[in-house]
């Protein structure tokens, strides 16, 4: 049950590449080492390119456990991994399958495969945001690390931004064997205090949740690349928090869709 | 009442591969590449497969056995006057494939249960369906071991000829399916629930940093992150009389699975990894190695909040009746 993407954010560039296409982690039955999963893929000469098999996103170098060489091919083929050094876990047997063709010198591109999708829409977000904190954009008046990842009972100060996900949805109804459709509710909450009046704290706050909703819903749509769609669910207050008086909170609500999901139990898949 | 499940198992890449036997002596080669019969006037081969099949609860009667033959989209060249294939079941392999005798040829601690005059390709054969009955050699606390022997007539066919076993994919490799039916209890699902994640805390693993998986109640909270397994409720589903089957029972048991992470820092991101993680292992991964369950459903779950997210499972059971 994980999402299989090109993470696009972090490809060289930050754009898509048509030319390297995963289709298909496969693993084993045994399922020991099965977990999250991110490559990525670089050109070592003309007609080869290195997968390199991470733990993390941020592709720490004591995260790599696993490469391969491949031969590169305009057609689809499956590629074994092999593990790198004494690194777990070990993942031998396990293969992706895709289309890999030459790439460009010295371009990363990466892809993802992650039970927790919903995380990197979340992160994503947080970076749209933090890049309209400067003067004179929508989301000035807050600091950079107030706009984060996580649950408002982790930050430090205020006014904040807080991008959380909400339990995934799974649509089996369209299971045609062995995929589904992840639906991913992320809830991007803003918060202000009251030290001034409330009434100066509800129009802060409102400017504030309009200025997210302008960005995610609009001008930054096209900028969604790990999921197919993402799309407006409905925005709550600005009104006091709850149980916290002095704080003035509004939640702005949209859904990202990973459709096509492997089902890592149907065996055998192809 | 008791249920019946199917369990589908993949052998052990590292105890199967094949014996060779030339001019008497006997060499193994290990791995999912190795399994392969081949026949020559020089050299035979066997093929090894061996399944941990201890997963299967110690009181649970063996109903039916079958294997997965899936075979490499590139065979040997040449074929026999007449093909075939016997099956032997049976605890074969010692403690690693070592090519002895025991293993190429014994039978005293297993059995030809089937023979197949086709090379079956991506396709479940009941072991039972001539020969003798495969279930008496199914072990509920060790390996089973699958030897496959080519008894091929060469006649007036080529010199050569071979079967080459497993894809290279993963889902392109022979697979042992073991049906049995056994007591069901709540006890015994959360027992296998806790074991199934357990075995996923290992260093680098999915829940990698987990300190404790246990039951709720009785989990030791104070050892953070932890995992507690609950079964809430237990409710008999009325389809039975509805599908006219009537000799059949059908019921779902809700799971809750409750991930506690300190809150010192920040704390939501490794909430949520861990929330993920066992969604995917339950929901989806290991769904079918939970021990009476037939399927396990994500069932939704609660916001992650304080430290602890809560996560809901539908593991439906059917079984039947003793008297009809």
């Amino acid at each position: 049950m994980r999402a299989l993407f090109e993470d696009i954010v972090n490809n060289t560039d930050g754009v898509e590449y048509s030319g390297i296409v995963m289709s298909e982690v496969g693993i084993p039955t045994d399922g020991a080492s099965r977990r999250d999963l991110w490559f990525k893929f670089v050109q070592s000469d003309s007609l080869h390119t290195l997968v390199e098999v991470y733990k993390t996103r941020d592709m720490a170098a004591a995260d790599k456990i696993a490469s391969a060489a491949i031969t590169n091919a305009a057609t689809s083929q499956t590629v074994a991994l092999t593990q790198y050094l004494t690194r777990t876990p070990d993942i031998t047997g396990q293969v992706i399958v895709g289309t890999f063709a030459s790439s460009s010198s010295g371009k990363a591109y990466r892809w993802g495969y992650t039970a927790a999708p919903d995380l990197v829409v979340c992160d994503n977000i947080t970076y749209l945001l933090q890049a309209r904190v400067a003067a004179g954009q929508s989301l000035y008046g807050i600091d950079l690390e107030a706009i984060y990842t996580g649950d408002e009972t982790e930050a430090e100060a205020m006014p904040l931004i807080a991008v959380v996900a909400q339990p995934v949805e799974l649509d089996l109804s369209i299971n045609a064997g062995s995929t589904m459709t992840m639906v991913c509710p992320i809830e991007v909450h803003v918060a202000v205090d009251m030290l001034s009046t409330p009434q100066i704290a509800w129009r802060t706050c409102r400017e504030y949740m309009a200025a997210v909703e302008s960005i995610l819903h609009d001008e930054e749509r096209r900028s969604y690349g790990e999921c197919l769609t993402l799309y407006r669910q409905s925005s709550s207050g600005p009104g006091p928090a709850a149980g916290k008086p002095s704080v003035m909170t509004g939640i702005v609500r949209i859904a990202a869709v990973f459709p096509y999901v492997w089902r890592d139990d149907a065996y055998p898949r192809s | 009442m008791a249920y019946t499940r199917s369990t589908t198992l993949q052998f052990s890449t590292v105890k199967s591969g094949s014996i060779a036997l030339t001019g008497g002596v006997y060499t193994p080669s290990l791995g999912a590449s190795a399994c392969r019969v081949y026949r020559s006037a020089a050299t035979e081969k066997r093929a090894y497969f061996s399944f941990d099949t201890s997963i299967i609860p110690d009181d649970a009667t063996i109903l039916k056995v079958e294997f997965y033959q899936k075979l490499s989209d590139a065979q040997p060249v040449g074929t026999p006057q007449i093909f075939g294939l016997g099956y032997d079941i049976g605890q074969i392999i010692g403690s690693s494939l070592d090519g002895t005798l025991a293993e190429w040829s014994g039978l005293t601690t297993s059995a030809r249960v089937t023979e197949r005059e086709t090379a079956t390709n991506g396709a479940w054969i009941d072991l039972a369906e001539v020969g003798e009955d495969p279930t008496p050699w199914v072990s509920k606390t060790g390996t089973t071991d699958i030897r496959i022997i080519d008894t091929s007539t060469q006649g007036d066919g080529d010199d050569t000829w071979g079967t080459d076993f497993n894809g290279a994919k993963p889902s392109e490799q022979c697979l042992l399916r073991v049906t049995y039916s056994a007591a069901a209890t709540d006890s015994v699902i959360a027992d296998s629930i806790v074991t199934t994640l357990q075995a996923r805390t290992g260093d680098g693993q999915a829940l990698d940093g987990i300190e404790s998986v246990a039951h709720d109640p009785g989990s030791d909270v104070g050892m953070m992150p932890s995992i507690q397994v609950h079964v809430e409720s237990f409710e008999q589903l009325p389809v039975t009389e509805i599908m006219d089957y009537h000799s059949r029972w059908f019921g779902r048991y809700t799971v809750r699975v409750r991930v506690q992470v300190s809150q010192f820092g920040a704390w939501w991101r490794s909430l949520v990894e861990y929330l993920a993680a066992v969604r995917s292992i339950l929901g989806d991964e290991s769904a079918r190695a939970i021990t009476g369950v037939m399927t396990m459903l994500p069932a939704g779950g609660d916001p992650p909040r304080d430290g602890v997210g809560v996560l809901r499972f539908h593991a439906d059971v059917y079984g039947s009746y003793e008297e009809i």
